[in-house]
């Protein structure tokens, strides 16, 4: 009894701590309360004035909420209404995945939540004046996923979202937002981005109350409360969750065939993947973290000659061209320039160091070090469409970000590779021989060996060029070593050994049984 | 109530509970430590203390089952009896065909086991890493020359650039509450320091923030693995009086005080 009353005594709690969020009365010393804790917390970012424009708004994209402009993205009243209170706890208490915005869930108690809501309200008093009518969003209905995939079809939601839904719809690239800046619609295979959460409410809330600032509208009045359910069902199932993060370790598979230079080829199926997470190159000035590549997907396979690798991210726009131009970087990080369209090209490097290091210490792991050099593959989208070349990727070797990056001569190039981009996809395969004639400056790949590697990618739409990129930490690469006959021959004869241990035993038993049967016969007494 | 009870015979009990101990560690252990840290994820226990102690807990058994010769007896009969089948023919059907499958299966359940341990596999490097290596001389007697003797701050503003500084340089990956939970945190496998932890800054002293702000990967001996780190060398970049700023709003964002520095008098 006891442990079941606490446990519903729990259970009330936890529902409380969710749902229940009872907002206290916005008094003039809550709205004091949480001008304390705004200024403690929040106007570096969204400006002394809630104006958005805090010391390090110049460095966030998407900027920070104006909240002197009284829209928000996520709420659940109607289109063109005032989010309701509620609406805001919830942002400032989960913060906003794939932006700044962090949660302040454990930092912030719930009172505090409230009283800096209550502060945030008075840069915008007018439109709260009123209150806000709310979107009928009701419980969650189960849609359909298969329906849900013709609403998308017939809403056109591919027009920005991408016929994959990877965000690379044929207007995606010209979309504005409220103050005529270029904004992206979202990846929707990206669970991690989903600036509203990701579950099919969030999502059904979304597309049905718009989310102000963006071009995103509301279907409240075009699509049915069904036809709604079954548009997020199928928008959650694109959702394609990474791999949960065990150990970094890509398994290259041996085949007994030519190494694919295609990524449609099916050999490739037979290859373990590995997700690898990336980061924004936030190590060396100029530092960028509005990276766009976050997660690429890695397989490899090797013969008895060469070692292939497939990479696969998401990047909403092909860029093929490539006509940097000079810039001066003296900032920590990079400031940005909303406004300004780049001719820079996509691009994606594996980075080894020159040799399998001999216990834990390795080159550094963001371009090596002075007398730790690295071995760089890079694969670039400007080279993959020039018929000219042979190949479109190069190798290269580094010392450290503070030393030039030097390309290997062209008799040292033997890097093959071949790109393929399609519905918002780069596919990008490269081969070399395991060894090569280039010691200390290649890499000379060996069965069983853990072999570090890490991966770096540019995404030239986002002005990503030099060390403005995405970076990902050392991985492991592990050539898998053929099991040998023998293991089969210890595997068969421990089989026999069973076996023949069984039949001793049971013989054993029944021998021990029998014999246990004559002393109970025999009268009590016997044993001391 | 005890009508319902029955006897469990000492070989199941035996069993049962080393089952229980398993999951309790496999399962039962990680989630209530994830509770206590606050973490999101499960804390596995390390293989090596799971083995220990389910060593432990098999010897415990079987000293148990060992204390008396009726134990020992009434502990091996079921296995006997498995051992023997049905000599009697008072076995179900079931039972029959049960043991039967058990004795064939487990030959191959050797063999598979065998074929498993033998078959080469490489896992990753795991490799010990020494979270807080010694301060070099060279920094250990700097005291934040922003503070006054008594460890108060000389000037509020300093509080407030520092945050600046730290919202704008140190944010992406230390996150905006000094929790370690930034966003630039994602890509890399050795996550940044959560401020807000009470084993990380609440236990040093100034100086050694200033070392390691200053200093960053680079400057870390081997033990700390300074190859997969990515804090960056602000000394490149920052002023010192910046970076003791930082430090500042580094305590005041992450809610706690810097350790005080021993008086060796």
């Amino acid at each position: 009894m006891m442990i079941a009353a606490l446990v519903i005594a729990l259970l009330f709690e936890m529902s409380v701590a969710a749902f229940g969020q009872q907002k206290p009365q916005a008094t003039a010393e809550a709205v004091s309360k949480g001008k304390e804790i705004y200024m403690k917390r929040c106007w570096f970012c969204h400006g002394l004035d809630g104006k958005g424009d805090g010391p390090v708004a110049d460095y966030l994209n998407p900027r920070p909420r104006d909240f002197t402009s009284g829209m928000y993205k996520l709420r659940t009243t109607k289109d063109a209404e005032a989010p309701l209170d509620e609406d805001l706890f919830r942002t400032v208490t989960r913060g906003m995945p794939g932006t700044a915005m962090q949660g302040f869930e454990g930092v912030l108690r719930e009172r505090e939540r409230w009283q800096v809501i209550d502060y945030i309200k008075t840069f915008d008093k007018e439109r709260f004046a009123s209150p806000p009518e709310k979107a009928e969003i009701g419980s969650e209905m189960r849609g359909s996923v298969e329906k849900g995939k013709e609403v998308y079809q017939k809403t056109k939601c591919w027009e920005c979202h991408g016929r994959e839904g990877r965000g690379d719809g044929t207007s995606a690239a010209k979309l504005k937002d409220e103050w005529g800046l270029p904004i992206l619609p979202a990846d929707l295979t990206k669970g991690w981005q989903y600036k509203g959460g990701n579950s099919v409410t969030d999502i059904f809330t979304r597309f049905t109350t718009s989310m102000d600032g963006t071009p995103m509208p509301s279907f409240a009045d075009t699509l049915g409360v069904k036809e709604r359910w079954d548009l997020a069902a199928y928008v959650k199932s694109l959702i394609r969750e990474p791999q949960a993060r065990g150990e970094p370790v890509l398994r290259s598979k041996r085949i007994d065939k030519d190494l694919p230079l295609n990524p449609d080829d099916p050999s490739w199926r037979e290859a373990e993947p590995l997700d690898v997470p990336l980061s924004g190159q936030v190590v060396v000035a100029p530092r960028s973290q509005n990276h766009s590549v976050d997660l690429i997907t890695v397989r490899s396979l090797y013969n008895d000659k060469s070692i292939a690798f497939l990479l696969e991210w998401n990047d909403r726009f092909k860029d093929a061209v490539h006509r940097p131009e000079p810039e001066s970087h003296k900032d920590t990080y990079v400031k940005l320039d909303p406004k300004r369209r780049w001719g820079l090209r996509d691009a994606v490097e594996v980075q080894f160091p020159v040799g399998i290091p001999e216990g834990p210490a390795r080159p550094y792991f963001f371009l090596g070090e002075p007398g730790k050099p690295v071995n760089l593959w890079r694969w670039s989208a400007d080279w993959n469409e020039d018929p000219s070349r042979k190949t479109s990727a190069e190798e290269l070797n580094a010392t450290g970000s503070k030393n030039p990056i030097v390309p290997q001569p062209p008799e040292s190039q033997e890097v093959l590779s071949k790109g393929m981009w399609k519905d918002g996809l780069w596919r990008v395969v490269m081969v070399r021989p395991l060894h090569t004639n280039d010691q200390g400056r290649d890499i000379q790949f060996e069965v069983g060996k853990m072999i570090p590697l890490a991966f770096h990618a540019w995404d030239g739409w986002k002005g990503e060029h030099g060390l403005q990129m995405a970076i990902s930490s050392w991985q492991f690469l592990v050539l898998e070593v053929p099991t040998p006959p023998i293991v089969y021959a210890y595997a068969l004869f421990s089989v026999l050994v069973g076996f023949g241990a069984e039949v001793l035993l049971v013989r054993w038993a029944r021998a021990r049984s029998s014999l246990r049967e004559v002393i109970l016969i025999e009268p009590a007494g016997t044993s001391e | 109530m005890s009508h319902l009870q029955f006897k469990l015979s000492l070989f199941w009990s035996a069993v049962i509970s080393l089952i229980v101990t398993y999951l309790f560690l496999e399962y039962g252990v990680p989630y209530a430590t994830m509770l206590i840290t606050g973490r999101e994820q499960w804390m596995p226990v390390p293989r090596t203390a799971m083995a220990m102690f389910m060593i432990l807990a098999v010897v415990g058994a079987m000293v148990y089952v060992s204390t008396s010769d009726e134990k020992i007896e009434e502990f091996r009969e079921p296995v006997l009896a498995f051992l023997r089948g049905d000599q009697d023919g008072r076995w179900s059907t079931w039972a029959k065909w049960a043991r039967v499958v058990c004795l064939a299966a487990f030959p191959f359940l050797l063999g598979g086991f065998v074929y498993f341990q033998t078959r080469l596999t490489a896992a990753s490097p795991t490799t010990l890493r020494i979270q807080h290596p010694t301060i070099p001389g060279a920094y250990e007697k700097l005291k934040n020359p922003l503070r006054n003797p008594d460890g108060t701050v000389k000037n509020v503003k300093f509080v407030e650039e520092g945050g600046v500084l730290y919202q704008k340089n140190c944010r992406p990956c230390h996150g905006t509450t000094a929790a370690g939970d930034g966003p630039m945190g994602w890509g890399f496998r050795l996550k940044p320091v959560s401020f807000r932890d009470p084993g990380t800054i609440a236990t040093l002293v100034e100086a050694y923030l200033f070392w390691r702000i200053k200093e960053g990967a680079a400057g870390l001996p081997p033990e700390a693995s300074p190859w997969d780190s990515a804090m960056p060398a602000w000394k490149e970049e920052l002023s010192d009086e910046e970076i003791w700023k930082i430090i500042l709003a580094e305590f005041d964002t992450a809610g706690v005080e810097p350790r005080k520095p021993e008086k060796l008098e």
